[in-house]
Order: structure tokens, then C-alpha cells, then sequence
């Protein structure tokens, strides 16, 4: 087909009822002329327009590079100047177009959006293109920001949230590169990463072969599929590196007490499994999980915070360390004299829920303010176009269609069926204390340091 | 008329000024800001009109903070949890629709609660209710300095470039209120009464210091009806003066402080002055003037901090700027930035005068202005009808001292600034009066 045809094909129409209104709007699957395919969910009054793209994007097969090369090289693209521009001129030239931008790194994959003004997509397309295909890569700018990173690195793990991370990270993942990943340990490593290697995974990483497109906006398809084409005309149409291999965190019951004498306050996290989000049921966890842990009526703020009056804020999220293994975090800083009763307070609030569910007087205000909260979302033109990614990634891409709807139709038992069968009991849950009482916690497995961990999950003594 | 005059010599700017008001007038304001007359004596009340939204949302906004009390520091944001946790229980502890939140200031403090239509009537009892005498437990007011306590450890004690901050201000502002810190410390925290507490809100948490902000699906007549029915029986009290914000600076200052902290992990470099600015006379065309030199100091154009400090040269790693004008004659410059590898505090502080004073010298570039107010002019007409930005806006506005304005109002204001008014406050704010420069280092180097 010819290339001065827009848009080329529509495959298939989905529809939608937007919120607050009775207009359905489909989503429609089109391709660009330089071959793209790509979701539209057209938002006529947004004035703006988002496109959002992921690359799955593992690194170079046998290079032995550091699994957090994907974040320095990234940070380097972004703040050291591309097409041979200057970093403030092209960051100034962007700015110029009331657009926004983010472009970050999981693992196995590189995400990315632009959004903006309907009139200046064209303009934000092409630069987004010079970031993405002819960053400056200069040495230089890779020292500084090595350097950087690293200074951040150690700044946070400095603080007592950034030492429970770590001490997760080093339970959960062992030796896992993902670790890696996550903490930018070694911090030597990273020091050793090398000029050429950023362009060999710059070159290997951005593959046009097998992304995922999505756009939202009210700018219309055909000027989206340009500017599609514009943002991604200088780079290979090649197959991109294969993520890592992951068999998921290794949540070990137990609790471990980091001893940190010098801290000023105590920190508790807890971490268990849930099922994947490509498994399905997102508004039943998202309804679920914000009545445990979001806003001052959750169970845990209440509990924590407004009965037992121990933390200034104590909640529960979902972490999707992959697309295919998501896990519980519940956790808040803690008075110390008082950790105890926050885990006694804990196991009876978690042990509650998970057995009774969501009570009938805290089910539609739930379910109201999280249908509130999606249709906010989809109100704005990148949240909508990150969400349409998600969903297509996730194998199921009517998941926005019947969003609204399916908060809509919750049923309450059926929702406090699926946290009975699947929030993880108590017992099973990992915990992290972190405080400057080693004594606080009786029976807990007490470490002065974190490389000690393996010392409270003794390996089985064969029979 | 000299604003005028230069204004009409420009004429990018004027055409810019055509634009705007043509846009303004041609487009339907759905989130502007309408004050309404309700006969009573609540200081002012605002509606921001929104029929697309489904939530509603009422602002209550006391115009007192840390700077207005007395008492040990910090009592203002103590006070304002326990108002908080009093205002909500409007039908007790049980489930309800409603979300809300409070901040407090050091110069206002900002209630809010929200919800559907079918909890009018609470919202609005709600902001009823932060008039009135905490209804709470004497051991629940009690252990919330606990609480409190805890979120000075999650907002500061492992923070030391914020607790450096607090020091500077402290030391900056002198015997002026404005310098307190509203997290107050540890100590302050632990000896906190609750006689303390209701002087404090007795004098200050009355309807001639509150301003109500509410958006929405509302009509003005809902409105009027709702103050009218909560608010109209209040005794008449004296509105808080803010005199603080009149008082002249105190005598000059060159302050160099070194904090040693073992918290500390990368070294940094505070710099905070304040300078006599008399302004143009409109304080609130003043705010935009300040404004536009935040964004350019702030931006990647010709003129601003990035080139000579982060991107020429590395002597940052990052760094923040902001100009703040808490005081009517004076404006406070603040510089936050983390060294580049192998560059010492000096050359920082070095650095950052030497760009201060050739800016000042050359004044901002004419290019780079006209870029800042195309860049605000667009956000301004992009989001014109965006609740949240008006409603930030006219928050902001009440911190500062100001009325409130308009959408169009904002619109005008962006067109009027002018080159003449920013090179004076660029001037001003290398004429400093007070200076402190604190060198954040870790205790063990």
C-alpha cells in the first residue's frame, strides 16, 4: 500500500461510554505509512493528544552489560542533547510546545510518552525523534551522570525506607540480575559501564520491530500516525534484545529486624504475592487494596493511625515487578516503642479483611471512589494512552472498554470470594522491620547489616 | 502609564494582548472565578463553576499560620490536625462520600473536603465546623502530637537540607514571624497545651479570616444559600491583620553557617537573600513580574541558572531556585544545589553571584521573555478551564496576600509584564540586603 495514505487499515472498532456522558467512542486500530500499527481512543475535548509506546527491550544477548544500563542510558538521552543540539536548546525548544514527556526503564522493558498540544504534535514528533534515534552520547555527560546516579543511589539506601528496599530486594530477588536492576548494586559496576556499551544497547534497544503504540487525544489518527512516524523514523526496524528470564520474587514468611541504631524512627513493610494483572480482575484488586490501604478511611490508616495513633500514615499498594508477578506492599513509618502493638494491630486489621472482605457499609463508597478515580484518568490524555498500552501488553485489550463498567458491576461477595482465595494469608507475608530497637520485636530474626539476611532463612537440614 | 507606554512600544507583546482577549472573550469560561456577596462576615467566598465535574469541592482557607502564632513553633499544624479530625466528624466516624485533606502553612493554612452533590449539605458543614471549638476526646487531641511528631520524622529528621532550610529562614527573616518553621521541632512538638492550641484558634479560626473557595457543578445561588445557612449567625471578630507583612527588613545581614550532619550524604549549598523590591505598586501584577523570572531562572533559555551552572559548565549536579515575596517590600531569592563532582561550595557560591550579577547587568533577554509569556499564555489558554489550575492560582494568591483574580484577569497580567519591571527585580534581588549561605557537609568529613 502506498506510504502517502495515512492511515492505512482499521482493524477492528471497539466501544466505549465515556464518562459523564452518553457518547460511545470506539477504539480503533490503524497503521501508520512507515508501517506502525497503533490504538486510537479519540477525546475530542482534550485538546491535547498522547502517544505512549513499550518497547519490550531486554539487553544485548551475551554482553555481559549491567541490568541497569537501560536507566543510565536513558537518563543520558534525556539530558544530554540530541541531533548534535545543545541539551538546553533542544530541552528548551520542547518546552516551547506546552508539552509533557517521560521515557524510563523496567525490567524488560523501555517505555515512553509525549503529550501535547493538537497543534504542536508535529513539532514535540520531531524532537522526541532525535532523543530517540541521535542522542549526543557524549562521554562526558555519561561520567556525570554515572556519577549521579550512583550519589542517589546512596543517598536513598541511607535512609531507613531505602534500607527496608534493600534489604527486600536482596530477600526476594537473591541473585537475580533484577536486583541489580532495582538497587544499581554494585555500585563499581555501574562505575565500569563504558561509552560503547550504551551505544550498543542504545542501538540494539529502541527496535521498531515489536512495539506496542497507543494514542489519546482529540488531535485525530491520521495526525497521529505522522507524528508516530516522525518520533520513529531514525531507528532500526529490528527485532529488539529478549527480556531476562523470571520466575518471580521469593517471598519467604518470616520477619526480619534490621538493627539500625542511629535511626531516628522504625519503619515496617510487608511484602506477599498476588495474582499477575494479566490474570485479570483489576478493578476488583484496585477496589480491594484501597479499602485495606488508600485515604484516611482505610482499614490499616484507620487502625494504625486514628485508633492505635502509632504512624502518621500507614497504607497497602500493589507492585508489578513484571507484568506477570505483582505483590502486596503494606508498610508506613511507626513510633518505636510502639511496634508491638502495630504488628499486633496489623495481623488482626490484614487477617480481618482477608477473611470478611469488604463490609457492606464500606462497599459503594469503595466502589465509587475508585470508579471516580478511573474516570478521572480518563479525562487525561496520557493516562488514557498509557492505560490502552497496559491493557494491549497485559492480553486484554477491551480491559478499557468495560472499565467503567466493570467497577460498575461489582458484586461484593464475589469480590471478598477473590480476596479470600487470593490475598495471602498473614503468616505467609514477608516482613521487614527496620528500627533502632533490636529487641522490639520477640522471635523476630534481629541483622546489623543487610548482607546477614540470609541468616534468618537458614537453608533445610536434609533429613 | 510608563507600564503602558512600554507595553505599546512592544509589539509582539500587544499582539499577544489582542489574541488573549479575543480568546478569552470568544471562549466560555466553564472555571472562573466568581466571588459572590453572602451578607455574611466570612472574609470572602469564591465559586469556580464546573458542569462537566461530578465532585464538588469546598475549600475553607484560614488566613493565619505559623507566622501568626505565639506559641511554640509548630502549634499552627497541630492545630490544624485536630481541626481536621473535629471538621470531619460531621456525622461522626461512620463510612461517608466525602474526601479531604489540610495543609498548613506557615502563612495560611488550606482545608478541603469533597464529594457528590448529595453531600452538599456536609461539605459545607464541614467548613462550618473549622469555626467552632474541637469536639474531640481530650486524650485522642492529646496523643495526636504523637502523630504529629511522627510526620515531622517522615517530612524532616532524616532531611537535613530541610532542616537547614527552616535555620536559614529563621536566621534570614530575624524577628519576623515568617521565618518559623511550621514542622517546629521535636521539642516545641512534645511541649504543646491544649490551652495553647484554643488561644490560638479562638483568635484566629473565625469567619473574617476564612476565606471559602467552592467548585463544581454549583450555581452561585447554591452558594449564597449554603453560607447564608451555615454561616450567618457568627459573631463578629477582628480579621488577622497579617501586620508581619508590612514590617521593613531588619538591619543587614552576611550570614555564612556551616551544618554538620551525619544525615547529610551528598554535600550541598543553600544561598538565601532578601532585598528590598518597592515593586510596581500593583502587588499582583508584582506576583507575575516574580513569576516570570522564576521560569526563566528555572527554564533551559538564554538568561536562565541551567546554562552557566548545570549544562556549560558542571558546577551543579541540580539545583532549585524560587523567589518568594512574603513580606510587601521585600522579595527572598533561595538557591538549593547539589556540587558537581570535584567542585567545591565556594565555587558554587562563586558561580551563582557571578550569573546573578551579569543577568542583572544585561538584563533578561528580550527573546527569552517572549518565549516565557508564550509558554504561560498557552498553559493559561490550555487550561482555562481547568478547576484545579484556577483553584491552585487563587490559593496560591491568598498565600502571597493577595485577592483572588479571574481567568481574565491572568490572562491580562501575563501580557502586561514587562522587561523594565523584571530587569528592576532582577536588580533588587542582587542589591540584597540579608544574605545566609549555609554549606550542608557530612559530620564525618
Amino acid at each position: 500500500m502506498s506510504k502517502s495514505v495515512s492511515v492505512l487499515a482499521l482493524f477492528t472498532a471497539l466501544t466505549l461510554v465515556l464518562p459523564f456522558s452518553a457518547a460511545v467512542v470506539s477504539v480503533t486500530r490503524h497503521i501508520t505509512p512507515n508501517g506502525h500499527e497503533f490504538s486510537y481512543f479519540p477525546m475530542e475535548d482534550a485538546k491535547r493528544t498522547a502517544i505512549a509506546v513499550t518497547w519490550k527491550s531486554g539487553l544485548p544477548p551475551g554482553s555481559n552489560l549491567h541490568e541497569a544500563l537501560p536507566r543510565i542510558g536513558i537518563s543520558l538521552m534525556l539530558k544530554g542533547g540530541a541531533g548534535g543540539f545543545a541539551p538546553s536548546e533542544i530541552k528548551a525548544d520542547f518546552e516551547d510546545l506546552d508539552s509533557g514527556s517521560r521515557l524510563w526503564a523496567r525490567p524488560g522493558e523501555i517505555k515512553g510518552f509525549i503529550v501535547v498540544p493538537d497543534n504542536h504534535i508535529m513539532s514535540a514528533a520531531h524532537i522526541a525523534g532525535l532523543v530517540l534515534s541521535r542522542p549526543n552520547l557524549e562521554k562526558r555527560w555519561l561520567e556525570r551522570e554515572k556519577r549521579n546516579i550512583i550519589k542517589d543511589a546512596k543517598a536513598r539506601n541511607a535512609t531507613a525506607v531505602g534500607k527496608a528496599w534493600q534489604l527486600a530486594r536482596e530477600i526476594v530477588f537473591n541473585d537475580h540480575p533484577y536486583k541489580r536492576f532495582w538497587s544499581l548494586s554494585p555500585t563499581n559496576a555501574v562505575r565500569e559501564i563504558e561509552l560503547d556499551a550504551v551505544s550498543d544497547w542504545h542501538r540494539a534497544a529502541f527496535g521498531t520491530a515489536r512495539l506496542t503504540i497507543a494514542v489519546a487525544g482529540s488531535g485525530g489518527a491520521r495526525q497521529a500516525a505522522k507524528a508516530i512516524d516522525a518520533a520513529l523514523s531514525g531507528l532500526p526496524r529490528t527485532n529488539t534484545p529478549e527480556p531476562l528470564s523470571f520466575d518471580g520474587p521469593d517471598i519467604r514468611p518470616g520477619i526480619v529486624v534490621l538493627h539500625q541504631p542511629d535511626l531516628p524512627k522504625s519503619l515496617v513493610m510487608t511484602l506477599g504475592k498476588l495474582p499477575p494483572v494479566t490474570t485479570g480482575n483489576q478493578a476488583v484488586f484496585d477496589t480491594a487494596t484501597h479499602v485495606l490501604g488508600f485515604g484516611k478511611q482505610s482499614r490499616l490508616f484507620h487502625a494504625l493511625r486514628t485508633e492505635l495513633r502509632a504512624a502518621y500514615g500507614f497504607g497497602a499498594v500493589m507492585d508489578d515487578y513484571t507484568r506477570n508477578h505483582r505483590v502486596l506492599r503494606m508498610g508506613g513509618e511507626v513510633e518505636t516503642a510502639q511496634l508491638p502493638q502495630v504488628l499486633d494491630t496489623l495481623r488482626a486489621t490484614y487477617d480481618e479483611f482477608r477473611m470478611s472482605g469488604i463490609h457492606a457499609d464500606e462497599f459503594p463508597v469503595a466502589q465509587r471512589a475508585h470508579r471516580q478515580r478511573m474516570e478521572q484518568r480518563l479525562t487525561r490524555p496520557a493516562s488514557v494512552a498509557n492505560m490502552l498500552v497496559e491493557s494491549t501488553l497485559n492480553n486484554q485489550p477491551q480491559e478499557l472498554q468495560s472499565l467503567i463498567a466493570r467497577i460498575n458491576g461489582l458484586d461484593r461477595l464475589a469480590v471478598n470470594r477473590i480476596i479470600r482465595d487470593t490475598y495471602p494469608p498473614y503468616d505467609d507475608l514477608l516482613k521487614i522491620i527496620v528500627t533502632p530497637d533490636a529487641n522490639a520485636i520477640k522471635g523476630a530474626c534481629v541483622i546489623a547489616a543487610i548482607e546477614d539476611w540470609h541468616r534468618c532463612f537458614p537453608p533445610a537440614e536434609a533429613d | 502609564m510608563t507600564k503602558v507606554a512600554i507595553m505599546l512600544q512592544n509589539i509582539v507583546k500587544c499582539t499577544l494582548l489582542f489574541f488573549v482577549s479575543a480568546s478569552v472573550a470568544s471562549t466560555p469560561a466553564h472555571a472562573d472565578l466568581i466571588k459572590i456577596e453572602t451578607g455574611t462576615g466570612l472574609k470572602a467566598v469564591y465559586l469556580l463553576a464546573d458542569e462537566k465535574s461530578e465532585n464538588i469541592r469546598v475549600s475553607a482557607v484560614i488566613l493565619a499560620g505559623e507566622a501568626d502564632s505565639n506559641g511554640p513553633e509548630g502549634l499552627a499544624h497541630y492545630l490544624e490536625h485536630l481541626m481536621f479530625w473535629h471538621a470531619d466528624g460531621v456525622h461522626g466516624s461512620g463510612k461517608h462520600n466525602r474526601g479531604g485533606n489540610a495543609t498548613a502553612g506557615g502563612l495560611i493554612t488550606n482545608y478541603y473536603n469533597e464529594g457528590r452533590r448529595s453531600e452538599l449539605d456536609d461539605l459545607f458543614v464541614f467548613a462550618q465546623r473549622l469555626l467552632t471549638k474541637p469536639d474531640l476526646d481530650r486524650e485522642f487531641m492529646l496523643a495526636e502530637k504523637r502523630i504529629v511528631a511522627r510526620e515531622y520524622d517522615l517530612s524532616v529528621s532524616e532531611k537535613p537540607g530541610r532542616r537547614a532550610w527552616f535555620e536559614m529562614n529563621r536566621e534570614l527573616y530575624g524577628p519576623n514571624p515568617v521565618g518559623k518553621s511550621v514542622y517546629g521541632t521535636p521539642q516545641t512538638i512534645a511541649s504543646m497545651t491544649l490551652e495553647q492550641v484554643e488561644a490560638f484558634r479562638s483568635k484566629h479560626y473565625v469567619a473574617e479570616n476564612m476565606v471559602l473557595l467552592a467548585s463544581g457543578n454549583l450555581t452561585e445561588t447554591e452558594v449564597r444559600h449554603q453560607v447564608q445557612k451555615n454561616f450567618a449567625s457568627l459573631d463578629k471578630r477582628d480579621p488577622n491583620r497579617q501586620s508581619w507583612r508590612h514590617e521593613p527588613l531588619t538591619d543587614g545581614l552576611s550570614k555564612r553557617v556551616e551544618i554538620a550532619d551525619d544525615r547529610v550524604k551528598n554535600d550541598s549549598y543553600l544561598y538565601s537573600s532578601l532585598s528590598h523590591w518597592p515593586g510596581s505598586g500593583d502587588p499582583q501584577q508584582d506576583y507575575y513580574t516574580a513569576d516570570f523570572v522564576k521560569k526563566l531562572l528555572r527554564s533551559s533559555l538564554p538568561g536562565s541558572l541551567e546554562q552557566p551552572l548545570r549544562v556549560d559548565d558542571f558546577v551543579v549536579a541540580r539545583y532549585e531556585v524560587n523567589l518568594i515575596r512574603n513580606l510587601r517590600n521585600a522579595v527572598q531569592f533561595f538557591f538549593g544545589a547539589r556540587p558537581d563532582d570535584g567542585v567545591d561550595l565556594a565555587q558554587v557560591s562563586q558561580k551563582l553571584q557571578e550569573s546573578l550579577v551579569l543577568l542583572a547587568q544585561e538584563g533578561i533577554p528580550e527573546r527569552s521573555l517572549e518565549r516565557i509569556r508564550k509558554r504561560f499564555a498557552q498553559e493559561a489558554e490550555r487550561r482555562n478551564d481547568d478547576v484545579d489550575y484556577a483553584l491552585e492560582r487563587a490559593i496560591a494568591f491568598l498565600t502571597a496576600g493577595l485577592e483572588p483574580n479571574d481567568s481574565a484577569d491572568h490572562l491580562r497580567r501575563i501580557a502586561r509584564v514587562s522587561k523594565a519591571d523584571i530587569d528592576q527585580l532582577l536588580t533588587s534581588v542582587t542589591n540584597r540586603q540579608r544574605t545566609v549561605e549555609v554549606n550542608l557537609v557530612n559530620k564525618a568529613l
